[in-house]
């Protein structure tokens, strides 16, 4: 059996009397992008923070690539961008992605080759050598994506990737990740474009409260009828909005 | 931890805080003292302003110049590897790239003692380039040549500077605690203003972020004798620890 990518068994996270992770369950498969949707303060954010290793979890049972204890050999291969994108404002686009890749355990020449690859990739290399303070809020975005994409990492954690993004921005994110699911990669994203995950994603969950309250069918219709009946039906059952 | 040694210069060398920093120390002090001592050897200073300058005046021109050098430098480094250390420990939280730290092979960690690495290579080479540059005012302005005794006073004027700096880096340990700038900056005003009141005041010797400027002579002759070795040796171990402590506590920080 091929280990899951991605195992979250029953997280707990609590800020004071706020559940930001109630009992969350969800995990990812090799090749898989599994797209979660929820509103503002559903807990998305809170789960990549966790699973990234920027939040302790109050409980549960967290492993990344099967290591319930990640150390630098599963860092290696996990490429994340949440919340905000790797863009030092005072290097060039070329610098931040070459820093990126080297912290991610390449060797200098293959860091440099591949940030220059990556450029080109996300149309990033006509402002290559611009410093990223003077780069537009988008390609200060499309640069943080390449930073979490250009070691191909085997487990992606992209936290509204398509934020500030162009269309043209848009597409080339679909495909690098697309390309990358389609190489073995397990990808969690979180996203606010129903339309736009439906496009990728093999499965969809809805966070709603700190867990995970149901799936959307990524080939199903009106995506975003479902998601609001079921984050009203579960706020109806549970005795009023959260 | 080479890979983020790289890292960390690579950000610091491009940053303005540390081209402002370098100038500081590196040309602005040493600038002052020699200004200073040659306006009032010019004996266009009189009247009350005469006292201002009295340290200027004491001895030989090269020892009141490597005095004031001296005690310029203990301010100056304090001020300036806190602004260096708040900047290199603080800034990722401030310009909230933090997050991209974790998660990484490279472990945030290693990432604190690069920080560390940076911080000490820049104050002691930036020290040692003060001390070139006051050394060649020395040079500049000289009427008794570079004697045996100038060249003690410089040394101490060196191990004044490195200590104040190093403590200046503990700062950065306050920058990672509130995470931003805003929280070392006012510790640094705070600590310099005390520091320097205390000094003049000849108090302080085993408080270590007043010693080393007692030893060059900040509270006067009579105070800069009472500083000796231990008293020293507690500001560097004092130095040491909290520094430490920073790189620790930047390894250790999750973002809630």
């Amino acid at each position: 059996m091929t280990a899951l990518t991605l195992e979250c068994q029953a997280l707990r996270k609590d800020y004071g009397s706020d559940h930001a992770l109630h009992g969350l369950t969800l995990s990812v498969r090799p090749g898989e992008i599994h797209a979660i949707v929820g509103l503002n303060g559903a807990g998305k954010t809170t789960l990549m923070r966790a699973i990234t290793g920027m939040t302790s979890l109050d409980s549960g049972h967290l492993a990344v690539l099967g290591a319930a204890n990640p150390g630098s050999d599963t860092w290696r291969r996990v490429g994340h961008m949440v919340e905000h994108p790797f863009a030092y404002p005072e290097l060039t686009a070329r610098e931040n992605l070459t820093i990126s890749t080297r912290l991610h355990g390449h060797e200098k020449h293959d860091a440099s080759r591949l940030a220059s690859t990556w450029l080109e990739r996300f149309a990033l290399d006509r402002w290559a050598d611009r410093r990223s303070r003077e780069l537009s809020l988008g390609n200060r975005q499309r640069l943080g994506l390449a930073a979490a994409l250009c070691h191909h990492p085997e487990f992606v954690v992209l936290d509204e990737p398509s934020n500030a993004l162009d269309p043209a921005g848009v597409v080339i994110l679909r495909d690098a990740i697309v390309e990358g699911a389609a190489a073995g990669a397990g990808v969690l994203v979180s996203s606010h474009h129903l339309d736009e995950v439906a496009r990728i994603a093999h499965s969809i969950s809805v966070i709603h409260a700190g867990h995970v309250v149901g799936t959307l069918a990524p080939g199903g219709r009106d995506l975003e009828h479902a998601f609001f009946t079921m984050v009203h039906d579960y706020d109806a059952q549970q005795g009023g909005t959260p | 931890m080479i890979t983020a040694v790289a890292a960390e210069f690579l950000k610091f060398r491009r940053s303005i805080t540390a081209r402002i920093a370098t100038t500081l120390v590196v040309a602005a002090g040493p600038s002052m003292a020699l200004g200073m001592v040659a306006l009032a050897r010019s004996g266009a200073i009189v009247g009350p302003s005469q006292d201002k300058f009295a340290v200027a005046l004491e001895g030989s021109v090269n020892e009141a110049h490597l005095a004031l050098a001296g005690q310029m430098l203990t301010v100056v480094m304090l001020i300036a590897a806190g602004f260096v250390a708040v900047w290199i420990f603080g800034r990722e939280y401030s310009d909230r790239t933090v997050g991209a730290l974790y998660a990484l092979p490279v472990s945030r960690a290693t990432v604190g003692w690069a920080k560390l690495i940076v911080c000490g290579s820049w104050t002691l080479a930036v020290v040692s380039a003060a001390l070139v540059a006051i050394l060649a005012g020395s040079w500049i302005i000289n009427a008794d040549g570079v004697t045996d005794e100038v060249m003690a006073a410089a040394g101490q004027v060196w191990i004044a500077g490195a200590l104040m700096g190093l403590l200046g880096v503990p700062f950065g340990l306050i920058a990672v605690l509130t995470r931003g700038y805003l929280g070392g900056v006012g510790a640094i005003i705070a600590a310099a203003a005390v520091g320097q009141i205390l000094a003049s005041l000849g108090i302080g010797a085993w408080i270590p972020y007043v010693a080393p400027a007692m030893w060059v002579g900040a509270g006067g002759d009579a105070a800069a004798v009472s500083v000796g070795v231990p008293h020293l040796a507690l500001a560097l171990a004092a130095g040491v620890l909290a520094s430490a402590a920073a790189a620790v506590a930047f390894g250790r920080s999750r973002l809630s």
